[in-house]
């Protein structure tokens, strides 16, 4: 078969449309999932960056923000590049430093999507991070914006 | 001998302690962290913070940190705090912090207490080695010689952060409240020891000052800007002839620091330039025929810039250079008896290592120029007199830390 322009052409625009779908793709592997308690149903992605820096600590009724992190290194690493901006040990460090200057108690781990599931849903006001295949009716996903 | 001996002993010991031990605890809502440092300090010449020529284990820090979240607003905290770096410290306890924090949203909050100083980007963090690449932070900056009074203050503070759209967002702390006094602090033996005196008292005064932090649009770019004024008495007893001599009035009139800090990946650089003005009135107690020196005006400078990179997750490299000026009006030494003792000019190379999650080991090597602000003459040894004082000198300095 001969190649033509057109083919050429519509590689071309396969390739150019998987790139930009790309980030989009890679965005949706990470859910931000919340206590069944949190009255939000959707998040700007800089309130994200707020909450998970320790600075703002409370949802808008007033309820008290618990972070709960994912002690995995994939959904993490990738969690923070793209929306805190930091690294891992960049974020720990920062944490230690909130906790270290009385700014903040640190938050909680949970070793495994398993047991940060079962920690979101029985902690009010609970938020945390996931591989969005593995979300479960335990939390509530809420949408970001 | 034996403070050398029981520091390595003590380190040594919380190792052995802790070394299973990779968590913060948690009993019943109270949270608890902590972390011990161990340090040694050699210099070829000159003594610096310690007493550094020939080498001293005089350098170390041990705290613990409570923190309780009362309700969805009230948290308590506090830091017990032991540290020692040459005649500073002595490993008495104290509180570094010890507040309770109020807040009401992301706009506003107020502690109540004894709240660390936010001066310049770090001084909050200072005692906490772990946090950072270098031993030590840019003297030039952050002057080790008034610790008591840049540390933390009794009092109030209010801060928030106010968002500011496509420009990203302001954070900010104002305080008023009053310093820190420690007779034994170097600032006053190093008075003591300078005017001949048998010892002397430290009053402190009001503090108050803010630092605003703008973090732009721009990942990881930041500025600040600090101010930070106290005031405080120092009487120095039993001067020679002269019943003693009483520094009144002496005020840090005011302290600002402007700040930059750029974060990209895991390149952190940053640059702070600090200026302050210390009025201080001089005389020679009420009771002697000698008139007084009257009100003298100093004005100091320093500024550092610094750039760290995580190279993987054991190894972090830094480097920095930093100048101070005790004088800015004689910058060149014009009217020291030994010229170079106008400045200090720091090359720093730092290397930090993470064996684990909660030990940390650094190594750090110090190329200096000149002898500004240096422990007096006799506060350690004689390395200091004008006699034996160097110009070029260096200083390797060894630090590990476990926390938890």
């Amino acid at each position: 078969m001969k190649i033509t322009k057109q083919h050429k052409l519509l590689v071309y625009l396969l390739l150019v449309s998987c790139l930009l779908l790309l980030p989009f793709t890679v965005r949706a592997r990470v859910s931000i999932i919340v206590n069944h308690d949190v009255a939000e149903s959707s998040i700007s992605s800089s309130d994200i960056k707020s909450i998970f820096t320790n600075k703002l600590p409370k949802w808008d009724d007033g309820k008290k923000i618990n972070i709960i992190i994912l002690t995995d290194r994939e959904p993490t690493e990738y969690f923070l590049k793209q929306y805190i901006h930091k690294s891992l040990s960049q974020f720990k460090t920062y944490w230690l430093k909130q906790v270290f200057t009385g700014k903040a108690i640190m938050f909680k781990s949970a070793r495994s999507p398993e047991e940060l599931l079962e920690m979101v849903n029985s902690t009010s006001g609970g938020i945390g991070f996931i591989d969005s295949k593995k979300v479960d009716k335990r939390v509530k996903v809420i949408k970001v914006n | 001998m034996i403070s050398k001996n029981l520091s390595i002993f003590t380190f040594g010991f919380f190792l052995l302690l802790f070394q299973h031990v990779c968590y913060a605890y948690e009993f019943n809502g109270l949270n608890i962290n902590g972390f011990i440092s161990q340090g040694y300090l050699h210099t070829n010449h000159n003594d610096y913070l310690a007493d550094t020529k020939g080498g001293t284990f005089d350098f170390n820090e041990l705290g613990l940190n409570l923190g309780y979240q009362a309700s969805d607003s009230i948290r308590l905290g506090a830091q017990i705090l032991s540290r020692n770096l040459g005649v500073d410290g002595n490993n008495k306890l104290t509180f570094g912090y010890a507040y309770g924090d109020y807040n009401l949203n992301r706009y506003l909050g107020v502690r109540l207490g004894k709240v660390r100083i936010p001066y310049g980007l770090y001084n909050q963090s200072r005692d906490v080695d772990m946090l950072r690449t270098s031993v030590f932070l840019p003297n030039a900056v952050y002057h080790d010689e008034f610790y008591t009074f840049f540390s933390a203050f009794y009092g109030v503070s209010i801060y928030g952060e106010l968002p500011l759209g496509n420009v990203g967002s302001m954070e900010y702390e104002v305080y008023k409240g009053k310093s820190e006094e420690d007779d034994e602090s170097r600032l006053v033996k190093n008075n003591v020891i300078s005017l001949g005196g048998e010892n002397g008292d430290l009053t402190a005064g009001d503090a108050y000052g803010g630092v605003l932090r703008w973090n732009t649009p721009i990942n990881g770019l930041r500025f600040g800007y600090s101010y930070f004024y106290i005031d405080a008495k120092l009487v120095i007893d039993n001067v020679n002839i002269i019943e003693s001599v009483v520094f009144d009035k002496v005020k840090l009139n005011p302290i600002q620091v402007l700040s930059a800090e750029f974060t990209w990946g895991d390149l952190v650089l940053a640059s702070e330039f600090m200026r302050f003005r210390q009025d201080a009135y001089i005389d020679f107690s009420d009771n002697t025929f000698v008139p007084d020196i009257g009100t003298v005006i100093t004005n100091s400078e320093g500024w550092y810039v610094s750039a760290s990179y995580r190279y993987n997750e054991l190894i972090e490299f830094g480097a920095g250079y930093s100048e101070f000026y005790e004088n800015i009006d004689k910058k060149n030494g014009s009217n020291y008896a030994v010229d170079f003792r106008a400045w200090r000019k720091d090359i720093t190379l730092s290397t930090r290592f993470d064996i684990t999650d909660n030990w940390v080991v650094k190594a750090e090597y110090h190329i200096m120029d000149g002898a500004g602000w240096l422990p007096t003459p006799g506060l350690y040894s004689d390395a200091n007199s004008d006699e034996n004082i160097k110009q070029k000198w260096n200083m390797i300095a060894l630090k590990t830390t476990f926390s938890f």
